[in-house]
């Protein structure tokens, strides 16, 4: 046969295209379950690890910390409080119980420069003082903006207050010395990415606040919890650094 | 190379015919991969099985490529075995394929790879050319391996993520090494790895 003409070119491609696809199809297909399975073990670790647990057996932790899960519709009311099925809800609240405490951990996600950004973000009882959180992103740049995910940058968050006298403001980005200047809110941007320190700035704010509605029916106002918050941030701090 | 003997095939690019420290090619993965010694070592497995799997299916339809769309056609075998490699990967071994993250993808321009398929599997019957693979994706992991197992010890006193370097060292004044974990030291490290081979084997020495 002759392998140079026209005609055996083109059905040679064609049957290639045909055959690589069929085994492509196959393999993932087949693999489709266990890398699902391995997706959702990520998630249950980082929301585990939001709340300050450092977990080795993540499946059976969740099922052990997380006491309760709420699914959320768009509009921020809940049409489930199936864990299952929060689990699997873009919008969820996840209750957990750390040492007799319990803690509430709500999915963030936002845009940082280049591409998504998410993570967990866990809330003291109160609803409104952070307690740890965790963030991952898809594609910002190594050394700068993916230092997003730096446990220690991550720490700074940690005992920022929500809403003060019923009025929701959240984090805010500080060029330098947020410690000092906001120690309620402010937060020290990641030197040379600003783009995404907004991003995720952006992403805490506008996430936690879908959960006011949530936190009214929980049947606490912030007014009342502030007093102790002030002194949280200290003693809990070394929680979430381990 | 028709003539050499299969253990041959097998031995040379582990030394004189090394993929990296003589032809130096795959620079880059080796580069990036190598801060710790455990996704070296999967990297390095995965490179094989594609190499070999690539020589394998393009030997065994060597005489039916149209020589016209060849380097197509090899791309295909090399891109769809990176795939299945990386879905293996997601399926059982999740973090690491998350900390090998894009490498794995890139195994597909591994110049390896290429410069595999187009000199010897195009032109050898499939046993040698799977040999062949095999050998060169063994060479790239020995010198991924070696580049890895340096910058882990003495970069972060580890082997595998347990420690290694006893505390008293610490306590006698000894420090990590920083600079082992950044990409420069991967550069030089395989330079001195180049050097040493070639201070012994005379053949290697260009004139």
């Amino acid at each position: 046969m002759n392998t140079q003409s026209n005609v055996y070119t083109v059905v040679y491609s064609a049957i290639m295209v045909v055959v690589v696809a069929a085994a492509l199809t196959l393999v993932s297909v087949g693999l489709k379950d266990r890398q699902v399975a391995n997706e959702e073990n990520e998630k249950r670790g980082n929301i585990l690890k939001a709340a300050g647990i450092e977990s080795t057996d993540v499946a059976a932790d969740f099922d052990k910390y997380v006491i309760g899960g709420y699914a959320l519709d768009a509009e921020g009311k809940v049409t489930s409080e199936d864990k299952a099925v929060a689990f699997k809800a873009d919008k969820a609240v996840f209750k957990i119980n750390k040492d007799g405490d319990n803690l509430f951990v709500v999915p963030l996600s936002g845009n940082g420069l280049w591409d998504k950004i998410w993570g967990f973000a866990a809330l003291k009882s109160d609803f409104n003082t952070i307690s740890g959180v965790v963030f991952d992103h898809k594609g910002e740049t190594p050394g700068l903006g993916a230092e997003m995910t730096n446990p220690t940058w991550q720490a700074q968050f940690v005992g920022k207050v929500m809403s003060e006298n019923g009025e929701f403001k959240g984090v805010k980005i500080y060029k330098s010395n947020a410690a000092t200047l906001d120690p309620k809110h402010g937060v020290d941007a990641i030197t040379g990415s600003t783009m995404t320190s907004n991003g995720v700035e952006a992403m805490v704010n506008n996430s936690i606040k879908f959960y006011e509605a949530f936190k009214n029916t929980l049947g606490q106002t912030p007014a009342i919890e502030e007093a102790p918050i002030k002194e949280s941030p200290v003693a809990d701090s070394t929680n979430v650094n381990e | 190379m028709a003539q050499t003997n299969n253990s041959e095939l097998l031995k040379n690019p582990l030394n004189l015919q090394n993929p990296i420290t003589v032809q130096v090619l795959g620079i880059c993965s080796a580069l990036a991969v190598t801060v710790k010694l455990e996704p070296a070592i999967v990297m390095a497995i995965s490179v094989t099985v594609v190499t070999a799997l690539a020589n394998l299916i393009i030997s065994l339809i060597r005489n039916t490529i149209p020589s016209r769309i060849r380097i197509i056609v090899q791309l295909m075998v090399v891109a769809s075995l990176v795939i299945l490699v990386d879905q293996v990967l997601k399926a059982f071994m999740y973090e690491l394929d998350k900390a090998l993250s894009v490498y794995i993808g890139l195994i597909i321009t591994n110049c390896i790879v290429m410069g595999r398929l187009e000199a010897f599997a195009l032109g050898n019957k499939p046993l040698p050319a799977l040999l062949d693979g095999i050998g060169n994706g063994l060479g790239y992991g020995v010198i991924l391996v070696l580049v890895a197992l340096v910058r882990e010890l003495f970069g972060t006193g580890q082997l595998f993520g347990c420690q290694v370097i006893p505390d008293w060292c610490y306590e006698h004044g000894y420090a990590n090494c920083g600079f082992m974990l950044n990409p420069p030291m991967a550069l030089i490290l395989i330079g001195v790895v180049i050097w040493i081979q070639r201070a012994k084997f005379a053949e290697l020495q260009e004139k």
